[in-house]
C-alpha cells in the first residue's frame, strides 16, 4: 500500500477545504491504487486548454481540476472575491496560466508531489516545519484514529493503524489530541519535531455518549432511566449468543435461563413483573427490531438499556416492558485492520451426578417405597434374586445378566449396578469459536467485515447433540458528500442443533424427564447377545417408557435450523449543519427448518427373540418469518446562547408476515435417510400464515439551559393492526427533566468532593400491543374466525379433520398500557473515580387483557378477554462504580469495580376475583407469593400420631389408600400445624379471607438480583472477575424432582442421590430430612410432601462466579518486527464457583429460578444441566 | 448558494420520494385479516365444510377411552374409593360436569348452517349429525343434573336472558332429544359405518334414552327424583319404554347387525380385543392408531401394580350363571367356596371377562394365574387386555365399542319386560343370540317368572310385578354382558338401587393364611401370612395379612374385603343426581340446586 502523505500543508486551510482535499486525496489513493495508474510526476509543462469568462479564481481551479489529474490546496479567505478572469488559452502549458491569472494578486503557487499545488499569499515568508508522532495507550498499544488538532486553526489530521501522525506547521502551535474514551491533551510544538505521547483513558468519562431511540445523548443530558454497556463484557468469553452476556451486567435487566441446552436463549426483562400475560423488552438491533440471540457477539459495540418511559417513549406500541438497544460495531477509516480471536473451552456440570449406583441397594429401597404405598414390591425380584444381587456387590466378577426360567420360560435376568447417568451423558462439553473481523478504508468509504463460527458439543452420549452457528454481518458507509452518507447494514446468521430424540429441540429435556423413571441400577443396557434392554418381564414397567432405546439405537434424531438475514439500507442526508435526516429501509428473512425423525426400535427380553417398540414417523417444518420496517425521522438541533433545543420528528412501519408449513409421513422406506418422499403411510401436511402491521409518528424535544436545567419531551402515536379500526391508535406521552446541581455556582466549593450531581425525574406511558401468548388468535385477537385441527376420533383409521366454533372475541379491545415514574440521581465523586446512579421508578401496568367477568358456564366457553386488570411494580435499581489508576514499578496500573443491585415488587391493584381465591390472581396479592403449610416436626411415636387431635387428612391423602397399616399416621410422619385452630388442617375455602392453615412462606420471583465485576490491568497483564447472583428467592419443589425427592415421588426414579437413605427418617435417624418412608407422597396431590410447606421450602438466592478472565498483552516491541498489532492470550473460567442455600447439589439454583414473571424452565429441575466452563483462547490484531 | 440550492432539491425529492413510497403501500396498511384460518360467514358454503364441522362434534360427546372401560361402581373395585362410592360428594365451586363447551359448538352449528344457502337434502345429514350430538349432550346433562337449560342455539355474551334462564322441566329436555333423534333417524345415511354416526347410531341411541328416562321415571315416581324441579310430576314412562323397544325393533329388523359369533370359549373376548371394530356387532366405536399415536391404557390398568389394581366384584362374579344356565347363589357353601373351584362350569363369559385357570395371555402361551400384585379382589380383569407388548402405558389400540348390537338387544328386552309385554319371542330374538354366542341355554321368560332369583332379587329391591323374575334376568344379563363398557352406574340410577354401591366390596374366598394355587397348577400363586414373611420365590405374591389383605374374618379367613374401613352411604334423598355448582347458583340466580345438595 502506498500511504499519501502531505510533504507540505499551510497553516491557514479551512476546514472544508481541507476536508475535500482530503476525500480528494483518498479518491485519487484509490484510483491509482486500483487501476495501477501511477500518478505522473508534476509537470508545470502539461498543456491545458482553457475557455472561461468572467470566472473567479475559484472556478478556475475546479475547471483545471476537472481537466487534469492536478488538485489546488488554498485557503478560500485569500483568493480576491473581486477579481473575475476571462481566459482563452489552449495546449499553453499549466505554469504559464497559472501565472499568467496570478499577476496582479497577492498570490502565488508552488507544486507538491502527487500533483497538488499550493496557492499561497505572495509575500508570506513561511517555513513550513513537520511534526511526527506516536500516539499510544498507557499499555502502549498505539491509538488509530486519534485526532490532532492545531488549536486555533482548523488543521487537522488522525493517527494511522501504527498510531502515527504528521503534520506540517508554519509555525510553533499548540496540538490538540483526542479520542473518544481517552483524556484530550494539549501540547506545544514550541522547538520539537517529534511528538509521542501516551493518552490516558478518560475515568468514567462524562462526555461518554450514550445510544437512545433514534439517536445519541451525552450522557450528562441524560434524563431518562438509561444503562450502557460496551464490548469489553462480550469479549473473551465462550459464549453463544449476546444473552448469556447480559446476565447481571445491567442493574434493572435480567435474564434468565431455561435450561443449559448448548445455544440456549436467555428470557430478557426489564424491570420485574411486567403483566399477567407477560411481556418483554423490545430489543432493536441497529435500529431495528431483531433477536439478539442471533447475533455475533463479537459484532456488539454497546448494549443500552431504555428501562423509564421516557427514554423509552419514543417507541410507543411496544416499550412498554423497556426496550433493549444494540448496536454493532463499525467500520475504521484507515488501514486495513484484521482481527483473529479464538476460544476453546471445555465444560461440565455445575451439580453433581453422583447417584446410587449399587443394584442391590437402590432395588430394595425403592421396593420398600413402593410396597408402603401399594402393597407390592416394584422390582418383581424374588429373595434368591436379592441374594445375586448382594453378592455382585462385592463381586464384579459374577455375570451382571443370566439366563433363567421364569414363567415357564427362559429370559435374562439382570443383576447389575449400572451407573445410567454416565452411560447416557457425556461429562465434558467441548466448545469452540473462531472470529474475524476487518475493518478498513478512506474517509469516504469505510467498511467492516465480520463472520464468527460457534460449535457447541452436548451431553447425550448417542448421536451426540451438537449446536453450530456461522454468523457474518458487513457494513459500508459511504460518505458520498459532506451531506449525504449512504450505509448498508448486512447480517446473516444462522445456526444449528442437532440432536438425539423426535421431540422438540426444548424437548431434548424430555430424557431427562423419561430417562429419570425405571432405570434401575440392577438394570443393564445390554444383553449379553447385544441385544438392547427394554422391560425386565418380572414387572411389567418399561425401562424409561423406551427412551433408553431410542437412544441406544440411535435412529431417532432431530434438527433445528434457524437463519437471520437482515439487510438494512439507510441514508444520512445533513441538507444544513443543525438538520439531520436519516431514513432507512430494512428487510429481515427468518426462516427456520426443523425434522424429527422417530423409528422403530429392537429390544429383548427371552433369548433369541427380538421385539419391537415404538412408531417409524418423520415430521417435517419450514416457515419463514419476513418483516420490513421502515424508518425515516430527522433530528434539528440549535444553541442559542446558553439555550439548546433538540428536536426528533419521525416515522415508523413495521409490517411482519409469517408462514409456516409441515407435514408427516410414517413408516419410511429407509431408517437413516429422512425425507417425506420416503414415507409409505399417514403422509400429513399443514400451514399457516399470519401477518400484522404497525405503524407509528414520533418525536422528541430536547432543551437544555447552560447545560444545567434538561427537559425533555417525548410523544408517539401508534397503529396496530392487532386491534379494531376505532381502538387501534394510541398515543403515548412522556416528560422527564433533570438537574446537574453540580454545575451551580453555589456548588463550586464542592466540585473537589462531588464532581457531578444530577437529579432527574421522567414520567410517562407506553402500550403493549403484543398481547398474550393465551390468546388463541393473538394476531387478529378482534375478529371471529373458526378453529381448525386434527380429531383423536378416528375415522378410517385417519384422524379427522375439523373445523369448530372459535373463541368468542371482545370487538373493543384496545392497548395494554403502562405508565411508569421515575426518579433518578448520578453523582460523581473524587474526579469522577466513583459513581453512582440510583433510579426509583413506579411502573403501573394497565388494562391487561385477562378473562372478563365470569359469565354462568352455559355460555360454553371462556369469557372473552377484556382490558379489565391492574397491577404495580415498585422499584429500584443501582450501579456503583470505582476506577482509579496508580503505577506499579513505573508501569500504569488500572483498576475498577462496579456494583449494580436492583429489586422489584408487584402487586395487583385491580382483577374481577371479588372473592379472592387463592388460585387466581386478587386484588392486593404481592406476586410470587408462596402459600403453605407449616410443619413442626415428625412425630415422635406411634401413639403421638395416633392421639394428634388435629386431622391433617387433607394434607396426605395419598396414606389413606395405603394397604394396612400404612393408612394410619405413625411416627416419622410429618406433623402439620392446625394454624387456625378448627382442628383440621386445609386450605379453608382457599381464599384471602378464609385460607385455613395457609399461610404465605415465601415468594417465588427473584429479588435482589446483582452483579459484581472488577478489572484490573498492567504491564500487558488484565484481570477481570464478575460476579453474579440473586439476593433473594424462594423455591418449593415441584413433584417430579427425583434430584430432591428421590424415592418420595415415584418410588421407581432412576437418579436417586447417593446417600439418600441416610436421609431417611427411621427410630435410629429421627433427625432425617425426610420423614417416615412412603413412595408417591411428593407426586401426588394433597400428600404431605406435596403439600407446599415450611420445611421442604428451598432458598434458591445464589451468588456465582459467572466469569474470570486472566489475559495478556505480549509486548508491543516483539510484536512490532512479525507487524502484528497486538496479541492477547487469555484462560476465562465461566460459572466456576457458586455459593447458595438450596438444600441439594444436585440442582443448580439457576435451573429452578423463576424469572421474573414466574415462569421458570422447569420447576422439577428435570432439564438440560448448567455447566461450567474453562476456556483459552487468543486475539491477534494484524 | 448554487450548492444550497442544489442540497436542498435533492433533499426534497428524495424525501418526498420516500414519503410517497409509504403512502403508496399505505392503503388499508393496517387492515390486516386472518391469512389462513375461516371466519363465521365463509364456514358453511358446501358440503364438505359442514362434514369437517361435523367431525367436531364425536370427540367433545362421545366419553374418552377411561370412562368407557374404568368402570368403578360395583363391577369393578380398585385400590381407592371415589366420592360417589363413599357418599363424600360434595359440592363443587365450579366445573363438576356443568360444562356446556360443546353444546355450544353444536348450537353453533346449527344456528349458522343456513348461512351457506346449500339445498336442504345436502345439509340434512349433517343437521343430522349436530342433532344426534345435542340429544346426545343433553342426555348426559339429565342424567347428571335432572333438570338443565335447553338451548337451541348458541348464547351471545350480552344475552342476560338466556345466561340467566332457569332449568327446564327434564320431561321438556327429554321432549327434544327426543325430536332431534328422530330428526337424526329421519335424516342421516343408512349405511353403516364404526366411526361415524348413521341412522342406526341415532336409533341405538334413542333406545337408551327412552329406556333411561322411561325406567328413571317408572321407579322414582314415589321418591323425590319422579318430579321434576318445579315439583311436577314425571309422567309418560310407558311412552318413553314403547320407543326405546320401538327404536330397538327397528334396528334389529333392518338386518343390518349380528351377534358376531366364533367359538363359546372366545367369541366374546374376541369381540374386543381385535384389533379393527367387527362392524356386524359394533355400531359405533372408538378407534386407535399405533401409527397415529392414538392409544389407550387398559392393558396397563389391568396388569400394573401401582395403577389401582382392579378387579372385579364378588357379588357380579356370584351372579354369572353356570354352565348350564343354573345359579351359582343356589349352590351350597358356595359363599365359602375358593377360587379355583367357584370359576368352575360357569357362564363362559367369566372366564373371557377376567383371569380363571387356563388363562393365556393373547400372542402367549403360558398360563398365568390371577396376580393379587395387580388386582385387589383377585378377579383380574382381561376384557379388552391384549398382547404384552401394549401393556405400556398408552399401549393399546384395539378399539372400544360405544353402541354395540348387544345392547339394544337387552335394552329391547328390558323395555317390552319393563312394559309387561315381553314375550317369549322377545327374549328369542335378543337375549338368546348372546347366549347363543357363549353357548349358554336360552332364557325361559316363564321360568324366570315362576322362580325369581332370591339373590338377584335381595339386590334389586324394588322389582316387583308378574315380569319380575324375567326382569331381575335380564338385569342380571345386561350386567355381565356390557360389564366394563360404563353402564353399571347409570343403570343403578335409573332402577333406584343406589343402595347398593355402598354395600361392603369384596374378592376371592380364602379360608385364612396360608400359600394358594389360584389356577391349579400345582404351584402356589398367592401367600397369605401373618407374622414373618416366608422366603421369596418368582410368580407368587405375599401378602401379609392386615398389612397387605384383610379377610372378612381376620385369620379365620372369609372374603378379601376393600377397604373396609371406609364408611360407605348412599343417600337415597339426594345422591341420585349430581349437584349444581355454587358458582353457577351465584351467577345465575334462577337456578336451584338438586334436592338435598
Amino acid at each position: 500500500m502506498k500511504k499519501i502523505e502531505l510533504r507540505k500543508s499551510i497553516s491557514s486551510l479551512r476546514k472544508l477545504t481541507k476536508f475535500l482535499l482530503i476525500m480528494k486525496l483518498t479518491v485519487l489513493f484509490i484510483l491509482v491504487a486500483t487501476t495501477q495508474i501511477s500518478a505522473k510526476a508534476f509537470s508545470q509543462d502539461e498543456k491545458i486548454s482553457l475557455h472561461l469568462r468572467d470566472a473567479n479564481l475559484s472556478k478556475l481551479f475546479k475547471v483545471i481540476e476537472n481537466k487534469t489529474d492536478f488538485r489546488f490546496v488554498y485557503s478560500n479567505n485569500i483568493l480576491p472575491t473581486d477579481r473575475t478572469i476571462s481566459i482563452d488559452v489552449s495546449n499553453t502549458p499549466l505554469s504559464k496560466v497559472l501565472t499568467t491569472v496570478l499577476s496582479n494578486t497577492s498570490l502565488t503557487y508552488s507544486s507538491l508531489e502527487n500533483n497538488l499545488i499550493i496557492i499561497s499569499q505572495k509575500n508570506s515568508e513561511t517555513v513550513f516545519r513537520k511534526i511526527t508522532g506516536k500516539i499510544t495507550d498507557e499499555n502502549g498499544n498505539p491509538l488509530i484514529g486519534v485526532t490532532v488538532k492545531v488549536v486555533g486553526s482548523n488543521q487537522a489530521t488522525t493517527t494511522d493503524a501504527e498510531g502515527n501522525f504528521s503534520l506540517e506547521l508554519s509555525d510553533d502551535a499548540q496540538l490538540q489530541f483526542s479520542y473518544v474514551g481517552y483524556n484530550t491533551q494539549t501540547v506545544s510544538t514550541a522547538g520539537k519535531t517529534t511528538i509521542n505521547l501516551v493518552m490516558t483513558a478518560n475515568i468514567n468519562s462524562l462526555s461518554d455518549v450514550v445510544v437512545v431511540g433514534y439517536g445519541t445523548q451525552k450522557k450528562v443530558n441524560l434524563t431518562g432511566a438509561v444503562s450502557q454497556i460496551d464490548s469489553r463484557l462480550l469479549e473473551d468469553r465462550p459464549i453463544a449468543n449476546v444473552s448469556q452476556a447480559l446476565q447481571g451486567a445491567m442493574p434493572g435487566l435480567s435474564i434468565n435461563f431455561n435450561d443449559g441446552r448448548p445455544g440456549a436463549n436467555g428470557k430478557i426483562n426489564i424491570r420485574g413483573f411486567t403483566s399477567v400475560n407477560g411481556g418483554q423488552p423490545l430489543v432493536l438491533i441497529d435500529g431495528v427490531p431483531g433477536d439478539i440471540n442471533m447475533l455475533n457477539p463479537q459484532d456488539v459495540a454497546t448494549v443500552t438499556v431504555l428501562k423509564d418511559a421516557s427514554s423509552a417513549a419514543i417507541y410507543g406500541a411496544r416499550a412498554a416492558y423497556g426496550v433493549i438497544l444494540v448496536v454493532t460495531k463499525k467500520g475504521k477509516a484507515g488501514k486495513l485492520q484484521v482481527t483473529y480471536s479464538n476460544n476453546f473451552s471445555i465444560a461440565n456440570s455445575t451439580t453433581s451426578h453422583d447417584f446410587m449406583t449399587d443394584g442391590y441397594a437402590t432395588a430394595k429401597l425403592i421396593d420398600e417405597a413402593f410396597q408402603i404405598s401399594t402393597g407390592n414390591i416394584y422390582t418383581g425380584y424374588t429373595d434368591a434374586d436379592y441374594e445375586e444381587l448382594q453378592k455382585r456387590r462385592t463381586d464384579h466378577s459374577l455375570p451382571s445378566v443370566v439366563v433363567q426360567n421364569r414363567n415357564g420360560r427362559d429370559q435374562y435376568v439382570w443383576y447389575g449396578n449400572t451407573d445410567w447417568w454416565n452411560y447416557f451423558f457425556h461429562n465434558n462439553l467441548p466448545s469452540m469459536t473462531h472470529s474475524l473481523q476487518f475493518s478498513g478504508g478512506t474517509d469516504k468509504v469505510d467498511f467492516l467485515l465480520s463472520g464468527r463460527f460457534y460449535e457447541q458439543s452436548g451431553i447425550m452420549k448417542f448421536h451426540r447433540d451438537k449446536y453450530t452457528a456461522y454468523d457474518l454481518r458487513a457494513k459500508v458507509n459511504a460518505h458520498i458528500n459532506s451531506w449525504l452518507t449512504i450505509s448498508d447494514n448486512l447480517q446473516f446468521s444462522t445456526n444449528t442443533y442437532n440432536y438425539p430424540g423426535a421431540g422438540s429441540a426444548s424437548d431434548v429435556n424430555t430424557a431427562f424427564v423419561y430417562l429419570g423413571v425405571h432405570m434401575l441400577p440392577s438394570y443393564v443396557p445390554m444383553n449379553p447377545d447385544g441385544t438392547f434392554t427394554y422391560r425386565s418381564q418380572l414387572n411389567n414397567y418399561g425401562m424409561a417408557d423406551g427412551r433408553n432405546l431410542q437412544l441406544e439405537y440411535g435412529k431417532d434424531k432431530s434438527q433445528t435450523q434457524e437463519f437471520n438475514m437482515t439487510n438494512t439500507v439507510s441514508v444520512n442526508i445533513q441538507p444544513t449543519k443543525e438538520l439531520e435526516v436519516i431514513g432507512s429501509y430494512s428487510y429481515q428473512l427468518n426462516p427456520y427448518s426443523d425434522f424429527h425423525r422417530s423409528t422403530v426400535t429392537p429390544w429383548s427380553i427371552y433369548p433369541g427373540q427380538i421385539d419391537y417398540l415404538g412408531t417409524d414417523l418423520y415430521t417435517e417444518s419450514a416457515s419463514q418469518d419476513q418483516y420490513q420496517v421502515v424508518n425515516a425521522y430527522a433530528t434539528f438541533t440549535k444553541s442559542l446562547g446558553a439555550h439548546n433545543i433538540k428536536i426528533l420528528a419521525g416515522y415508523n412501519q413495521e409490517y411482519k408476515k409469517y408462514h409456516t408449513i409441515n407435514g408427516s409421513a410414517n413408516n419410511l422406506l429407509s431408517e437413516d435417510l429422512n425425507a417425506l418422499d420416503l414415507g409409505t403411510s399417514g403422509q400429513k401436511v399443514g400451514s399457516n400464515s399470519v401477518e400484522w402491521a404497525l405503524r407509528g409518528y414520533f418525536g422528541r424535544i430536547n432543551y437544555s439551559y447552560k447545560d444545567k436545567y434538561l427537559f425533555e419531551v417525548n410523544g408517539r402515536y401508534d397503529g396496530s393492526s392487532h386491534f379494531p379500526a376505532d381502538s387501534r391508535f394510541g398515543f403515548f406521552p412522556s416528560v422527564s427533566a433533570g438537574w446537574r446541581i453540580s454545575q451551580e455556582k453555589f456548588f463550586d466549593g464542592l466540585s473537589g468532593v462531588i464532581s457531578e450531581l444530577k437529579i432527574r425525574g421522567s414520567y410517562g406511558s407506553l402500550g403493549n400491543q403484543s398481547l398474550s401468548t393465551n390468546l388463541r388468535n393473538q394476531n387478529y385477537p378482534y375478529i371471529p374466525v373458526m378453529n381448525t385441527g386434527l380429531s383423536n376420533w378416528l375415522q378410517g383409521g385417519n384422524q379427522s379433520q375439523y373445523l369448530r366454533v372459535g373463541s368468542p372475541i371482545t370487538p373493543q379491545l384496545t392497548w395494554e398500557r403502562t405508565t411508569s415514574s421515575n426518579i433518578g440521581l448520578d453523582a460523581s465523586f473524587l474526579s469522577n473515580r466513583l459513581s453512582a446512579t440510583i433510579d426509583l421508578y413506579d411502573r403501573k401496568t394497565l388494562d391487561m387483557l385477562v378473562a372478563g367477568r365470569t359469565l354462568p358456564a352455559v355460555f360454553g366457553a371462556s369469557s372473552p378477554k377484556q382490558n379489565a386488570a391492574d397491577l404495580d411494580t415498585k422499584g429500584f435499581d443501582l450501579s456503583i462504580h470505582w476506577e482509579d489508576r496508580t503505577t506499579i514499578k513505573d508501569k500504569p496500573f488500572s483498576y475498577n469495580i462496579g456494583i449494580v443491585l436492583s429489586n422489584s415488587e408487584s402487586h395487583i391493584t385491580k382483577f374481577d376475583n371479588p372473592s379472592k381465591l387463592l388460585n387466581n390472581y386478587y386484588v392486593g396479592q404481592k406476586l410470587g407469593d408462596i402459600w403453605g403449610y407449616t410443619v413442626d416436626g415428625y412425630f415422635e411415636s406411634d401413639d403421638a400420631a395416633k392421639n394428634y387431635a388435629v386431622n391433617q387428612d387433607y394434607v396426605n391423602r395419598t396414606r389413606l389408600s395405603s394397604p394396612g397399616d400404612g393408612r394410619n399416621l405413625q411416627a416419622g410422619d410429618l406433623r402439620f400445624v392446625d394454624l387456625n385452630g378448627d382442628n383440621v388442617v386445609n386450605d379453608g375455602k382457599n381464599t384471602l379471607s378464609d385460607h385455613g392453615d395457609l399461610r404465605i412462606l415465601g415468594n417465588s420471583l427473584p429479588r435482589f438480583p446483582f452483579g459484581i465485576t472488577g478489572a484490573a490491568n498492567w504491564n500487558g497483564f488484565s484481570v477481570s472477575v464478575f460476579f453474579q447472583g440473586v439476593g433473594r428467592q424462594d423455591w418449593y419443589p415441584g413433584n417430579e424432582t427425583y434430584f430432591f425427592w428421590g424415592v418420595y415421588g415415584r418410588p421407581y426414579y432412576s437418579f436417586i442421590p447417593k446417600n439418600f437413605e441416610s436421609k431417611i427418617w427411621s427410630p435410629e435417624n429421627p433427625n432425617a430430612y425426610f420423614p417416615k418412608l412412603r413412595g408417591y407422597v411428593a407426586l401426588n396431590g394433597n400428600t404431605e410432601l406435596r403439600s407446599v410447606n415450611n420445611k421442604y421450602m428451598q432458598n434458591t438466592a445464589y451468588i456465582r462466579l459467572k466469569n474470570l478472565t486472566i489475559g495478556y498483552d505480549l509486548p508491543k516491541s516483539l510484536l512490532q518486527r512479525v507487524k502484528i498489532s497486538n496479541i492477547k492470550v487469555y484462560v476465562s473460567g465461566e460459572n466456576i464457583f457458586t455459593a447458595t442455600k438450596l438444600e441439594s447439589k444436585y440442582i443448580d439454583p439457576e435451573q429452578v429460578s423463576a424469572d421474573p414473571s414466574g415462569s421458570r424452565g422447569d420447576n422439577n429441575a428435570r432439564n438440560y444441566p448448567f455447566f461450567k466452563n474453562y476456556s483459552c483462547g487468543l486475539n491477534v490484531t494484524f | 448558494m448554487q450548492k444550497s440550492i442544489y442540497k436542498i432539491a435533492f433533499f426534497s425529492i428524495a424525501f418526498s420520494g420516500f414519503i410517497l413510497l409509504l403512502n403508496s403501500c399505505s392503503k388499508d396498511f393496517l387492515d390486516r385479516e386472518p391469512l389462513s384460518q375461516l371466519s363465521p360467514g365463509s364456514s358453511f358454503n358446501s358440503a364438505s365444510q359442514l362434514q369437517l364441522y361435523t367431525n367436531s362434534f364425536y370427540n367433545d360427546i362421545i366419553p374418552d377411552a377411561v370412562s368407557l372401560y374404568n368402570e368403578q361402581v360395583d363391577n369393578i373395585v380398585v385400590t381407592s374409593l371415589s366420592n360417589e362410592l363413599t357418599g363424600a360428594r360434595t359440592v363443587p365451586v365450579s366445573g363438576g360436569g356443568w360444562s356446556w363447551g360443546a353444546l355450544r359448538n353444536i348450537n353453533f352449528f346449527l344456528q349458522n348452517y343456513t348461512k351457506g344457502h346449500l339445498p336442504e337434502n345436502v345439509s340434512a345429514p349433517y343437521v343430522g349429525v349436530a342433532r344426534f350430538f345435542r340429544a346426545y349432550f343433553y342426555f348426559n346433562m339429565v342424567q347428571t343434573f335432572g333438570d338443565v337449560p335447553w338451548y337451541s342455539g348458541a348464547i351471545d355474551a350480552n344475552d342476560s336472558t338466556l345466561l340467566q334462564k332457569p332449568r327446564d322441566s327434564r320431561m321438556l329436555v327429554i321432549d327434544s332429544v327426543v325430536a332431534d333423534l328422530d330428526y337424526a333417524i329421519a335424516n342421516l345415511p343408512t349405511k353403516t359405518s364404526v366411526d361415524q354416526v348413521t341412522k342406526w347410531t341415532a336409533l341405538a341411541l334413542k333406545s337408551r334414552v327412552c329406556l333411561y328416562e322411561g325406567t328413571w321415571r317408572k321407579y322414582h315416581a314415589d321418591d323425590l327424583f319422579g318430579k321434576d324441579s318445579y315439583g311436577k310430576p314425571l309422567t309418560g314412562a310407558d311412552e318413553l319404554l314403547q320407543q326405546a323397544a320401538a327404536a330397538a325393533d327397528s334396528l334389529m329388523s333392518s338386518g343390518k347387525y349380528t351377534i358376531y359369533t366364533s367359538t363359546p370359549a372366545t367369541a366374546y373376548q374376541e369381540l374386543f380385543t381385535a384389533p379393527n371394530p367387527i362392524g356386524s356387532e359394533i355400531i359405533l366405536a372408538r378407534t386407535f392408531s399405533t401409527t397415529l399415536q392414538v392409544f389407550h391404557t387398559v392393558n396397563y390398568y389391568t396388569v400394573s401394580p401401582s395403577y389401582g389394581k382392579p378387579g372385579l366384584e364378588k357379588k357380579l362374579v356370584n351372579s354369572y350363571l353356570m354352565k348350564d344356565g343354573s345359579r351359582f347363589t343356589d349352590i351350597p357353601g358356595h359363599e365359602s367356596m375358593q377360587f379355583y373351584e367357584e370359576v368352575q362350569d360357569r357362564d363362559p363369559r367369566l372366564s373371557e371377562t377376567i383371569r380363571t385357570p387356563g388363562y393365556m395371555r393373547m400372542g402367549t402361551n403360558v398360563e398365568v394365574a390371577p396376580s393379587f400384585g395387580a388386582t385387589v379382589t383377585g378377579y383380574q380383569l382381561i376384557k379388552f387386555v391384549t398382547t404384552p407388548p401394549d401393556d405400556r402405558i398408552s399401549g393399546n389400540t384395539n378399539p372400544l365399542p360405544v353402541f354395540r348390537y348387544a345392547e339394544v338387544l337387552l335394552n329391547f328386552a328390558e323395555a317390552k319386560a319393563e312394559l309387561g309385554t315381553l314375550t317369549q319371542e322377545d327374549i328369542n330374538r335378543s337375549i338368546k343370540l348372546l347366549r347363543d354366542r357363549v353357548g349358554m341355554p336360552n332364557l325361559d321368560v316363564a321360568a324366570a317368572n315362576a322362580d325369581p332369583d332370591p339373590y338377584l332379587a335381595s339386590q334389586y329391591t324394588h322389582v316387583s310385578g308378574p315380569d319380575k323374575g324375567v326382569i331381575l334376568e335380564i338385569r342380571r344379563e345386561r350386567r355381565i354382558e356390557l360389564v366394563m363398557e360404563g353402564f353399571r352406574w347409570d343403570d343403578l340410577m335409573r332402577w333406584k338401587e343406589g343402595h347398593l354401591i355402598a354395600l361392603q366390596f369384596y374378592g376371592e374366598y380364602f379360608p385364612g393364611p396360608g400359600a394358594f394355587d389360584l389356577d391349579g397348577n400345582g404351584k402356589p400363586d398367592v401367600v397369605i401370612y401373618t407374622d414373618t414373611k416366608p422366603p421369596v420365590q418368582q410368580g407368587v405374591v405375599y401378602l401379609k395379612l392386615g398389612t397387605d389383605i384383610t379377610l372378612e374374618n381376620g385369620a379365620d379367613g372369609g372374603k378379601v374385603t376393600i377397604n373396609a374401613n371406609v364408611p360407605k352411604t348412599f343417600n337415597e334423598d339426594r345422591d341420585y343426581l349430581y349437584p349444581l355448582p355454587t358458582q353457577e347458583l351465584l351467577l345465575n340466580t334462577n337456578l336451584t340446586q338438586n334436592p338435598n345438595w
